[in-house]
């Protein structure tokens, strides 16, 4: 695995996001970057949208339209629409040919706690997709690369990434991961969380589509955030018809907090077994939060409250994953090779 | 009765004057008919109860006589048609029958009729039964679907090529100005000598149609039977005839003379005792009592056929009212007693005589069935 | 539904047209592209009885019902939003057709778009396939008329943004939720003009002791039909008919009141079944209706007040739709662009 034979192979990086996917392809950067999702024509078996177009169609879709979203928790849960998928993001690349699928190095980026089989079945994808060469690293780990910082040091870095399908914290020192834990609650959660509470406070059914709107419109996690109520539509679950509700900040905060208290018992618990002179590092500078609940309001606030240690959002929570693949490319992982001075 | 010879522009002129003069008018023009050269001729035949009427296209009505036959009993062979057969009721021999073959409204024998239509056709000169070319057949709405087939068939086999049969509902309705092609209903009553028939016409047909035997000849007879009853005098069907005529209304104010006095009648007959000939004086008001028996029955049956009528078409009736047409439209007050009954308005035909034969030319010009197709 | 046959190429000669046909059970209407709406006539078919030649159709089909003798048989082929006589039908169509063909048109070259009520059988449909090779058609397809519907009353049904229609017909009552294309979720019944005429007629005989025929009780809808609650100046018209009793013609004059009685009940069951839609559907789609509101389209869409009636009932918001008669016919001018496929949406 010398760096020259890196060459000639090209770099393909995906972060497996279960509400975003995002691709890197060496040379030509981030080429996808859309929520998982994809629709297929039920008869032909035809693709009819993916990304953004297909996640319109969420809870919209007559009994021609099948949508699916690849990715539960985090992990494959329906390969044949997450190779699709695939194939349809790389189908989009100029000059980018079933040939070409032979010469790529793939870095496929997973949730920290993922069963043995969880694993195998990303290599699957990668195989399905004839990518002989491919390797698997941890989410946080690239998230953190891609954030700008050095892992390769001896310091210890906290990375706690609130993603879409779980919330990873991990400690990360001299290139590679020493510690990391996973809840499976995390963005998909909340979103459902909300939508719980519509219908057991108000008798109101609301889509997917809507509770994540009114997510991102209302969530703060300030104390003393402005508040702010805003209406959103759905169906009366006694009358069956449509109904508007109105939501405000305040029931939102309440509705988020046991989630965000969980999110907070994980990162305490993770401290609790890290290696004394790590933990002295990441008091000294803080803990990172990455991915796309880390743009909640007031979340920095909330963490640091509880756990009293600093916590930063990264300036690109979104992408930083997938811009970290390539580095991981670079060095294949390997912490030995420091791909940030490659 | 007076024969008239005349042609067809003075008809409407003697059916008035004739009226007026409390006369029965029999309009009838017997020309001279020139075979020569004469092809595709269409002729029209009222094959009425009462009387037989044959027009041709182009010459007018040629004959119109009662329908009565003589037959010779052995040969079955017709010997004399329509007045002269008339003039041998009750003085023939065994050897000569003397039959209305359309009397019940049922044609019995079709070879009988084959026989009256070749006798007729040759008295009117028209022997060459080939130079027809379309033969229209009007006859009374009780006949039969075999009958009906019957009479085709006999046109066919006579060598015309084109053989209809018409209900004479239909013709009498159109040769009154109504226009039965529209889609709107339309009544007519037509009460003649034979029958009284009632019909439902719209779209260029008959809709529904009823017919019964309560007509002139009936009145006729119950006349005669009254006379019996309450005079005690046997008077003959002519005399019968001459008093319907004369004394006859339903409703309103009593006929009356010139000076305005009630009418009466003289009539002679033979006394029911004595068998001596004796006079009788009648008043309108005993004609009016036995007509209004026998307009029980036309009264039924009038509202037995609205009740009958569709409902769409009896909401037309409303604003289209009934047609009277025939010689019983002249009664007097015929119009306000029907219109009593039905309380719809009620309307005498201009040509209640030659209706049926009008309404017979003109379907003879038309050539499409229902004249309605626009495709 | 979409069902393809024939080429897909687009490409027409100079001749060949693309053709969208609503076959109604109260009315046929024909587009013709580049022509517009060339027919528009009642689905109604005379024939002699005997030689059953075509006699009229259209208008003066129509005329002639309840008026007919035994000679003519007048013939409604598509009753309650089911073709009853599938010969009939096509007859009627062809004759429509060959009307077209007088505006120079090659049916040889062209596409027909047929749309059918909901209700219409797989071997009724086959029929119709047969029924284009027979006419020399190109190509046929078939489309579900709530989908023409929603498009011709100026719906985007292609965006993911849900919308919801109504079609109130002669024959069939079609409520439709669609997106994406195609249909969500979709439900029929028979409470449509028809059953309001008849409604009215049995109104007539119980409350009046008057038979009527069915012209005059459409008649009598279309004039003072209403479903308004609250009527300042009642209008009124006149019914002929036959007396119960009697069995005379008569008149009488009944007023919109009354009539809004009699049209109250059946229409109930009209908001029930578009409550019964509301509650299948999706939670994502509800919300966009809410916002959107529901469109009214179809002869029924023309009785007073019905908007809102059903506002009362359900209490979205109803629109009435701008070309209510013509909107499924309008509606295949798009499908036709597109040939009924969800992928493509069709631009004008």
């Amino acid at each position: 695995m010398s760096a020259a034979g890196m060459n000639q192979k090209l770099g393909l990086g995906i972060d497996l996001g279960t509400a975003n996917l995002l691709v890197y392809l060496e040379k030509k950067g981030i080429i996808f970057d859309e929520p998982s999702v994809i629709a297929f024509d039920r008869e032909s078996g035809r693709i009819v949208a993916a990304g953004e177009d297909a996640h319109k169609m969420l809870g919209k879709v007559h009994h021609k339209i099948s949508v699916i979203k690849p990715l539960r928790n985090g992990v494959i849960s329906d390969m044949r629409a997450a190779k699709a998928l695939l194939t349809y993001v790389l189908g989009k690349v100029e000059n980018f040919t079933e040939k070409s699928m032979s010469k790529i190095t793939c870095v496929i980026c997973c949730p920290s706690e993922v069963t043995k089989i969880e694993r195998d079945v990303m290599i699957d994808l990668a195989a399905n997709m004839n990518i002989s060469d491919v390797f698997i690293e941890e989410e946080i780990k690239s998230g953190a690369l891609g954030a700008g910082v050095d892992i390769f040091k001896s310091k210890g870095v906290m990375v706690v990434d609130i993603g879409g399908g779980t919330t990873d914290v991990g400690v990360i020192s001299f290139g590679d991961i020493v510690l990391s834990r996973t809840i499976r609650k995390a963005g998909s959660f909340m979103d459902d969380e909300i939508a719980k509470y519509v219908k057991k406070t108000m008798n109101v059914e609301i889509g997917e589509l809507t509770s994540e709107r009114a997510k991102r419109e209302l969530a703060d996690m300030h104390q003393e955030s402005k508040p702010l109520s805003l209406k959103y539509a759905g169906r009366d679950m006694v009358k069956g018809i449509p109904k508007w509700v109105t939501l405000s900040t305040e029931e939102v905060r309440n509705v988020l907090t046991p989630a965000f208290d969980d999110i907070v018992k994980l990162i305490a618990a993770v401290l609790k077994d890290t290696p004394p002179e790590l933990s002295a590092d990441i008091y000294r500078h803080g803990i990172l939060l990455t991915g796309g609940c880390a743009k909640v309001r007031g979340v920095e606030e909330f963490i640091s409250n509880h756990i009293q240690v600093p916590v930063h959002v990264v300036s690109n929570p979104l992408t930083c994953v997938a811009e970290g693949t390539k580095y991981l490319l670079k060095n294949r992982g390997d912490y030995l090779v420091n791909p940030l001075q490659l | 009765m007076e024969v008239l010879p005349c042609d067809n522009q003075e008809i409407i002129q003697f059916i008035t004057v004739g009226l007026l003069l409390g006369k029965h008018i029999c309009l009838y023009t017997r020309k001279e008919f020139d075979m020569k050269d004469k092809k595709n001729l269409s002729v029209g035949i009222d094959l009425g109860t009462s009387n037989l009427l044959i027009y041709v296209e182009g010459q007018g009505t040629l004959f119109n006589e009662p329908s009565i036959i003589a037959i010779d009993k052995a040969t079955q062979k017709v010997v004399s048609v329509g007045h002269e057969a008339a003039k041998l009721v009750g003085k023939t021999h065994d050897k000569v029958e003397v039959v209305r073959p359309l009397q019940g409204g049922v044609i019995s024998d079709i070879q009988l009729i084959r026989e009256i239509l070749l006798f007729t056709m040759e008295k009117i000169f028209l022997s060459d039964l080939q130079a027809i070319s379309r033969l229209l057949i009007c006859i009374p709405s009780e006949i039969t679907n075999t009958e009906k087939e019957a009479i085709i068939e006999l046109g066919h086999s006579l060598g015309i090529q084109q053989t209809e049969i018409q209900e004479e509902i239909k013709a009498a309705a159109l040769g009154s100005g109504v226009d039965i092609f529209a889609p709107q209903g339309h009544m007519i009553i037509d009460t003649g000598g034979g029958t009284t028939d009632f019909g439902i016409l719209s779209l260029g047909d008959v809709v529904l149609s009823k017919s019964i035997k309560i007509a002139g000849d009936f009145f006729d007879r119950q006349i005669i039977d009254y006379v019996k009853t309450a005079h005690k005098l046997e008077i003959g069907s002519q005399t019968a005839e001459q008093i319907k005529v004369k004394l006859s209304s339903l409703t309103g104010p009593y006929p009356v003379d010139e000076d305005g006095e009630p009418l009466i009648f003289e009539a002679m007959g033979r006394d029911l005792v004595s068998g001596l000939p004796r006079r009788t004086v009648l008043g309108t008001e005993e004609i009016r009592e036995v007509l209004l028996n026998c307009f029980d029955a036309v009264k039924s049956v009038l509202l037995t056929t609205l009740e009958e009528t569709p409902p769409e078409l009896a909401g037309d009736l409303v604003d289209n009212g009934i047609l009277i047409t025939g010689g019983g439209s002249q009664i007097p007050g015929i119009r306000e007693f029907i219109a009593d009954t039905a309380k719809v308005p009620v309307y005498l035909s201009e040509v209640p005589i030659t209706a049926v034969i009008d309404g017979c030319k003109k379907m003879l010009k038309m050539t499409n069935r229902h004249f309605y197709s626009e495709l | 539904m979409a069902f393809m046959i024939g080429k897909q190429d687009k490409a027409k000669t100079a001749t060949g047209k693309n053709i969208g046909i609503d076959l109604g059970t109260a009315n046929i209407l024909v587009y013709v592209e580049g022509d517009g709406i060339v027919t528009n006539e009642p689905s109604v078919i005379a024939f002699d009885y005997e030689t059953n030649e075509v006699l009229a159709t259209g208008q003066m089909a129509a005329e002639m019902i309840g008026k007919g003798h035994h000679g003519i048989k007048i013939v409604s082929p598509l009753n309650q939003g089911v073709i009853s006589d599938i010969d009939a039908t096509k007859k009627l169509i062809e004759i429509s057709l060959h009307r077209v063909e007088n505006i120079n048109i090659e049916l040889s070259e062209s596409t027909l778009l047929l749309c059918c009520p909901s209700e219409v059988t797989q071997l009724e449909r086959d029929s119709f396939m047969d029924l284009g090779a027979k006419l020399g058609v190109r190509d046929i397809f078939i489309e579900q008329e709530v989908k023409a519907c929603a498009i011709g009353s100026g719906l985007d049904i292609f965006s993911s943004n849900g919308s919801m229609v109504i079609d109130i017909g002669g024959g069939s009552t079609d409520v439709g939720v669609l997106s994406l294309g195609d249909i969500v979720v979709s439900e029929s019944n028979r409470i449509a003009g028809n059953y309001l005429d008849n409604e009215i007629i049995n109104y007539m005989q119980y409350q009046h002791g008057l038979l009527i025929g069915k012209k005059t009780a459409e008649r009598i809808k279309i004039e003072i039909g209403s479903l308004r609650e609250e009527i300042k100046e009642p209008r009124k018209t006149f019914a002929n008919g036959r007396d119960v009793v009697t069995g005379l013609p008569r008149k009488i004059f009944v007023d919109e009141e009354e009539i809004r009685d009699v049209l109250v009940r059946p229409f109930e069951s009209v908001a029930t079944m578009v409550l019964k839609v509301l509650q299948s559907t999706p939670a994502e789609l509800s919300a966009d209706i809410i916002v959107n509101g529901i469109y009214i389209s179809g002869g029924g869409a023309l009785l007073d007040g019905i908007d809102e009636f059903m506002h009362k009932r359900i209490g979205m918001d109803f629109h009435i739709s701008r070309r209510p008669l013509t909107a499924v016919v309008d509606g295949t001018k798009l499908l036709l662009k597109n040939r009924g496929s969800y992928f493509v949406k069709p631009t004008d």
